[in-house]
């Protein structure tokens, strides 16, 4: 038993892995075609159409058919019945009447007559009756059947049709046979009758060919199925031929629409003919003109803006350099003019630096505007950059009171960026930070995960009011126009960071609440070019969320909005800079 | 796309749905509802079969009875029926036609026992009757043996006394008694048109019993497309080539319709008197047919052609126009006189002037038209004088003189060819008519003469006649005027010396002659010689004269035969005395003269 089984599962063991392998080929190529005709049948309006008329075409033809065939069928083979039924008839009758002759079976006139009588019934001559055959049979009484023409019909008679008919019914069964042996078989209606006699019971068989009832019934099939396939074909052609019809304007106006969407604002749908189609080619013709008119005209007014912004800051500059230099000039002997003279002199020397302070933060400015701006990323660690930064900014925090706090990660926290850029940006952040504090601590955090890294500058000054999450980002906004500028800012740094930021594919946000500080976020990608979906920092700090949760680099969808805020950061696969300066809804 | 699926697939079964319907190769059987009943009613009316040798007794002698009739029955089993009695090994070998040889016993057989237990049964003076053929016919003997012996003993091969007897040694032919045809056979009549067709002409067959009386009718069809006995071949007509029965004839319902089909050759029987005469001879050929109660229909290729209540057909078309019964008349003193019979006297339709010197005479009548034939003394010789007349024959016309005559007789009186009358003058037979008494020889072939008798049949289409003591049946036919005999047909009798014959039926004669004992008697006999029965015995003298009326099925009157014997007449062997001369009309005879001569006017 085991010896039987060994080799049995060794093969086993080396079939099952092919099978298993083949198995796994066939379904995965399975799995490829099936996706695929799952593409073709979403994406084809056309293919769909077409699809759904034929199945249902096909269906209606199909069963109509059936019910046409099923009952011309039914009823050439009534037909056919009828008729054998009424020779049956006719010939027990006959054969009835024949046999009143004979009382007893042993009668020597018996066989003769019986032979006499199924010659009668089957009419003689064989060629002419299309191949009836008549047998007349008194098996239980001994008598040997008679059948004309002489053929074997012993075979088609079924012993269940004999029995019905021996035990006094009248029954018909249709078989298939080839009594003639012409190696054609043919179905034959086979119908028997008792035929009472003085010596008890006959049998009379009638085999009658159904081949001229069969015909009719082939026929008739066929025509109905050759018109159903061509009307199911019509149907389709029909239906492919209209989907086509309404489906390419479309399918061209969504090319076009496509084409516009990319730029070519020139791109135009072919018009043809007045109908609706013709009409929708039209009206989307226009709407590109119409677009493509306003487009041009506000890129120019753009560019005319930008340009003349830029032209501004260079024309400013060169006389600026002079009025510094004598400036310079001024400042440096200021001790030996009367004491008037010197505050102005000290005076004219503070604006001149805010005056060029400007002037640089316009032309960075413009430079974004004009798209020159160019990313120089390489692996940083981040750690000494914002260590660097905070250092710089402590006298400004000491002269405000406003202690700086930083929390950075043990090890290096390394991430492709532009460390010009960030510093800048951090720069402005923790400035303004210290500049609102009144004199509470700023802190400074440095957080990572795998995919971002994210800087996050708390203060706990005055706060921002609902909505101005997304103002602080506009350039020379103020959060209060009557206060006098003490720190010197040009109004244009939190635009610069915002476009540094979106530079590096990043998102600089804001938080805030009026009396509870506020928080800004920058997070970049810890790849340059990578998509960000989520911050390593909440924006929202802790101490602000009345339920704080519990980890940070919570995925944003999901973080709880605080009541009367507005979310934060962007919702859908939208670019991290558009969410950056158009999401933020401060 | 699993909709798509599903939708594809149903399309695909609705397609292969309708692709399938059509007429089914095989189906299971359909019950249409109860047939027919088959009647269990068993055979009626039909006879025992002789009895088979295992029936049979252990005595050789009924052994050997019942043997000589075994091969009684229908034709297609005699040799079977016949060799079953006979040890295996000398079984005869069945002969085309399974003709039977009919042979008539004087005695019972004669059982001799051997030593070695077997028996021999010898048959003596056997007279060989005739061979009944398979169309019921009997024909002349062919066998001319005297006398049979066959050996009648027990099987060497038979495990005990259970097995019976058995013939060790058969005789060579299929042999058959006379009693057993009696016994085991029904005669049945048909009719065929005679060659004037104006006639119908009995044939005599045999049915065996045991066909049952529902097949008769077909047999009797059968018969009648299988055409007529040998010899009557010539003088009647047989159906159109190619008529053929379709089918048999079925058993109609009590008081129904009995429907012949038969099929005949395009152009034949194209008339509608050609229809009436093959219906005619149809009907009266079934007359006797029980199942005939009612209506018969001809059908010609299934087309109902003639329709008619059989019985009303018969009434109203007769086959001999018989009308009324028939009367005795007698010679008395050279007169005719009507005798004293069971039933009226009708005066004599000879006007008495011419009614002297008769010596004997024929009367016959067809509705009021009488025909007579005297025949006178003349002197020493004798005239023939005939007449006919409406009622009463007045005028006669006289034949020249004859040295010896016998009785005349009317072979028949109306149809194309005139009356004809036949008589037996000096050794010879002669024909005359109503307007011819001259004599015209007849020429009988194949038969010497002298003729010494002649009786004339009803239907005037056969003759009996004696020659040189041998009884003979002919049928006749008139070509070109005159009458023709066909083949004769010599009958077996067992009496000898025959004197005298006349008709006594259809199929019937009487002949008077010597028995074997040496003493004048009168037998009834078959047309076919095999029914043979005594009518009249121990007559004093020869019977000169034999008149009887030929009984038939339209007008049956008890009408003994007449006679004369030693010149006195007699009826059922009782003189017919002067007392029973009716004289109303014309005066009694004269003297005391008896009548002699008698016979019949029908």
């Amino acid at each position: 038993m085991a010896r039987t089984v060994t080799p049995f599962l060794a093969l086993l063991a080396r079939v099952l892995p092919v099978g298993r392998r083949l198995w796994r080929v066939i379904a995965a190529r399975g799995a490829r075609v099936v996706a695929s005709l799952r593409r073709t049948w979403r994406r084809s309006l056309q293919v769909r159409v077409v699809t759904i008329t034929l199945v249902a075409s096909s269906l209606l033809v199909g069963v109509f058919a059936y019910l046409v065939v099923h009952n011309i069928t039914e009823v050439v083979l009534e037909n056919a019945r009828r008729d054998v039924e009424g020779r049956l008839s006719e010939g027990q009758e006959y054969a009835a009447k024949q046999l009143s002759n004979h009382t007893t079976p042993s009668e020597q006139g018996l066989k003769a007559t019986f032979e006499n009588t199924v010659n009668y019934l089957a009419g003689g001559d064989p060629a002419q009756l299309g191949g009836v055959v008549v047998t007349l049979r008194a098996s239980a009484h001994g008598v040997a059947p008679a059948t004309s023409p002489k053929v074997d019909v012993d075979g088609m008679l079924t012993p269940e049709l004999r029995r019905q008919v021996e035990s006094g019914h009248i029954a018909d069964q249709i078989r298939t046979g080839d009594p003639f042996d012409t190696g054609q078989r043919t179905k034959y209606l086979i119908y028997g009758s008792p035929v009472p006699t003085r010596f008890g019971q006959a049998e009379l068989y009638y085999f009658v060919p159904l081949t001229r009832w069969d015909q009719i019934a082939t026929g008739a099939r066929s025509t109905v199925l050759a018109t159903g396939f061509a009307l199911v074909v019509l149907l389709g052609l029909l239906s492919n031929l209209v989907t086509r019809m309404v489906v390419n304007p479309v399918r061209v106006a969504a090319r076009t629409a496509q084409r516009l969407s990319a730029g070519l604002l020139d791109q135009r749908m072919a018009v043809n003919g007045e109908d609706d189609l013709a009409m929708l080619a039209a009206s989307f013709n226009q709407m590109a003109t119409n677009l493509q008119r306003q487009i041009v005209r506000l890129e120019e007014m753009s560019r005319l803006q930008r340009r003349f912004t830029s032209d501004v800051s260079h024309e400013l500059r060169t006389p600026l350099t002079t009025v510094r230099m004598a400036a310079d000039l001024i400042y440096a002997e200021r001790h030996s003019f009367d004491p008037a003279v010197t505050r102005t002199a000290e005076l004219l020397h503070a604006e001149l630096d805010r005056f060029e302070d400007l002037l640089t933060d316009l032309l960075e400015i413009s430079r974004f505007d004009a798209g020159f701006a160019v990313l120089d990323a390489e692996p940083t660690d981040l750690v000494p950059v914002v260590r660097r930064v905070v250092d710089r900014m402590e006298p400004l925090a000491e002269r405000c009171r406003a202690p700086l706090r930083v929390v950075v990660p043990d090890g290096p926290v390394i991430a492709e960026v532009d460390s010009r850029r960030v510093e800048r940006i951090l720069r402005n952040l923790v400035g303004n930070a210290v500049e609102h504090g009144v004199g509470k601590p700023v802190e400074v955090v440095l957080g990572a995960d795998e995919s971002a890294v994210a800087i996050t500058v708390r203060d706990h000054g005055v706060g921002l009011k609902p909505g101005e999450e997304k103002l602080v980002f506009n350039r020379f906004w103020r959060a209060d126009p009557s206060r006098a500028r003490q720190t010197g800012g040009t109004g244009l740094g939190l635009s610069i960071s915002l476009e540094d930021a979106r530079l590096h594919g990043g998102w600089l946000e804001a938080w805030g609440a009026p009396g509870r500080g506020a928080q800004f976020r920058l997070t970049l990608p810890t790849r340059a070019g990578d998509r960000l979906t989520s911050s390593p920092l909440r924006l929202v700090p802790a101490d602000a969320d009345p339920d704080p949760p519990e980890t940070s680099g919570e995925r944003e969808p999901a973080e709880p909005q605080p009541p009367g805020r507005a979310p934060t950061r962007p919702v859908g696969p939208r670019t991290p800079v558009e969410a950056g300066s158009s999401e933020v809804t401060r | 796309m699993r909709r798509r699926l599903s939708a594809a697939l149903v399309a695909a079964v609705v397609l292969s749905a309708v692709a399938a319907c059509g007429i089914p190769d095989e189906t299971e059987v359909r019950v249409n509802g109860p047939g027919p009943q088959a009647e269990t009613a068993r055979a009626d009316g039909a006879g025992r079969p002789p009895r088979s040798r295992v029936e049979s007794s252990t005595d050789p002698l009924a052994f050997a009875e019942d043997f000589l009739a075994a091969a009684a029955g229908e034709a297609d089993g005699a040799y079977e029926r016949f060799n079953d009695f006979i040890v295996a090994e000398k079984r005869l070998v069945p002969q085309p036609g399974n003709e039977i040889n009919i042979i008539r016993l004087d005695a019972p057989p004669l059982v001799t026992r051997n030593s070695d237990g077997t028996s021999s049964v010898t048959i003596e003076r056997v007279q060989q009757v005739g061979v009944l053929r398979a169309n019921g016919s009997v024909g002349e003997p062919v066998a001319t043996e005297t006398s049979y012996t066959f050996i009648v003993g027990r099987a060497p091969t038979d495990p005990g006394p259970s097995g019976g007897l058995w013939v060790l040694d058969p005789p060579p032919v299929l042999l058959m008694t006379d009693t057993a045809l009696g016994t085991y056979y029904r005669a049945h009549t048909i009719y065929f048109w005679n060659a004037t067709r104006d006639a119908l002409v009995p044939d005599l067959r045999y049915l065996p019993r045991t066909v049952p009386v529902q097949r008769q009718a077909t047999a009797v069809l059968d018969w009648l497309i299988g055409g007529p006995a040998d010899w009557l071949g010539t003088s009647v007509v047989r159906l159109p080539d190619g008529t053929g029965l379709l089918g048999n004839v079925p058993v109609p319902q009590e008081g129904g319709r009995l429907e012949v089909n038969l099929s005949v050759k395009a152009g034949a029987l194209a008339t509608d008197e050609d229809l009436d005469k093959l219906f005619h001879q149809i009907v009266w050929s079934l007359w006797a047919n029980p199942l005939l109660d009612n209506e018969l229909e001809l059908k010609i290729q299934n087309q109902s052609r003639r329709v008619a209540v059989a019985a009303e057909w018969r009434r109203n078309h007769p086959i001999y126009g018989l009308d009324e019964a028939p009367a005795r008349f007698g010679v008395v003193a050279g007169k005719v006189y009507p005798l004293q019979g069971p039933g009226d006297e009708p005066p004599t339709p000879i006007a008495p002037e011419a009614n002297r010197d008769v010596v004997s005479a024929a009367l016959r009548r067809h509705r009021s038209t009488v025909a007579a034939a005297l025949v006178t003394k003349d002197g020493n010789a004798f005239r023939l004088r005939t007449g006919a007349g409406v009622g009463l024959v007045r005028e006669f016309r006289s034949g020249r003189p004859i040295a010896g005559v016998g009785r005349p007789v009317w072979l028949r009186i109306t149809g194309d060819a005139g009356p004809v009358g036949l008589i037996v003058a000096d050794g010879g037979l002669y024909e005359f008519g109503t307007d011819d008494a001259e004599l015209t020889p007849v020429r009988l072939p194949g038969v010497s003469e002298p003729v010494t008798a002649v009786g004339a049949a009803l239907d005037g289409s056969r003759i009996a006649y004696i020659s040189r003591g041998g009884l003979y049946v002919a049928g006749v036919r008139t070509v070109d005027g005159a009458l023709s005999v066909g083949p004769s047909r010599r009958l077996t009798t067992s009496l000898r010396d025959l004197t005298a014959v006349d008709w006594f039926g259809e199929n019937t004669l009487v002949v008077a002659g010597k028995r074997g004992n040496g003493r004048a008697a009168i037998y009834k006999i078959n047309v076919d010689g095999t029914q043979e029965s005594e009518e009249v015995t121990d007559i004093g003298a020869p019977v000169t004269h034999l008149a009887a009326y030929p009984g038939n099925p339209e007008v049956t009157a008890l009408a003994p035969p007449l006679y004369e014997a030693n010149e006195v007449a007699y009826v059922t062997g009782v003189p017919i005395g002067r007392e029973q001369v009716v004289t109303s009309s014309e005066g009694a005879p004269s003297g005391s003269a008896t009548p002699v001569a008698p016979f019949y006017l029908f």
